[in-house]
């Protein structure tokens, strides 16, 4: 059976967390993915279209 | 096959999630685990702005003003989820957050103390990336 499997969407924050206890600013760049398997593949460079048998480009 | 999308089909598909946010929608980082049906414990909530976000362009829509929380619940657990969802907390998007390649090396993860001020200033969504 084929599949079509788009690429999925993805969320970008910038946060700011001011330190209650002292005043410190952090500041986080995160990236968000619908599963943690897809943010995974982001944060090490793979992909499962890569590697698996759906591979058909 | 790669599966590609018209720029025209990513805007529309952007748009038609973000429309789902309504006019009081919020956003929620949340620790593990977490799902849809099952959302994680919350440590933070931010108000959207009435217009959440713009129209998409390109594929990707930017959210308008988001207000702060400026007491946050916090937890001892780094924060592993967001949801951006409607009024009566209606899940609308769910995605597990990590820190970006640039930021990969933060310590301690991302963690929010009681009383802490959250802030979000930048904040995309894009339905589809390609």
């Amino acid at each position: 059976m084929s599949s079509l499997m788009g690429k999925v969407g993805e969320v970008t924050f910038t946060v700011e967390i001011k330190r209650k206890d002292t005043g410190k600013i952090d500041t986080f760049n995160l990236i968000g993915k619908v599963t943690n398997e897809q943010l995974k593949e982001i944060q090490d460079g793979s992909h499962t279209l890569d590697s698996s048998k759906e591979r058909g480009d | 096959m790669a599966v590609t999308h018209s720029t025209a089909a990513k805007n529309a598909a952007t748009d038609a999630v973000t429309t789902l946010l309504g006019a009081s929608g919020s956003l929620v980082f949340r620790i593990s685990p977490s799902s849809v049906g099952s959302p994680g414990t919350a440590v933070a909530t931010l108000g959207l702005n009435a217009t959440p976000f713009g129209a998409s362009s390109g594929g990707t829509a930017t959210a308008g003003s988001i207000t702060s929380d400026t007491n946050a619940t916090g937890n001892a657990s780094p924060v592993a989820f967001a949801t951006l969802q409607a009024t009566g907390a209606v899940i609308v998007i769910h995605c597990a957050v990590a820190a970006s390649a640039s930021d990969i090396n933060m310590t301690n993860g991302l963690t929010v103390a009681p009383g802490d001020t959250v802030s979000c200033s930048s904040l995309t969504y894009a339905a589809l990336s390609a």
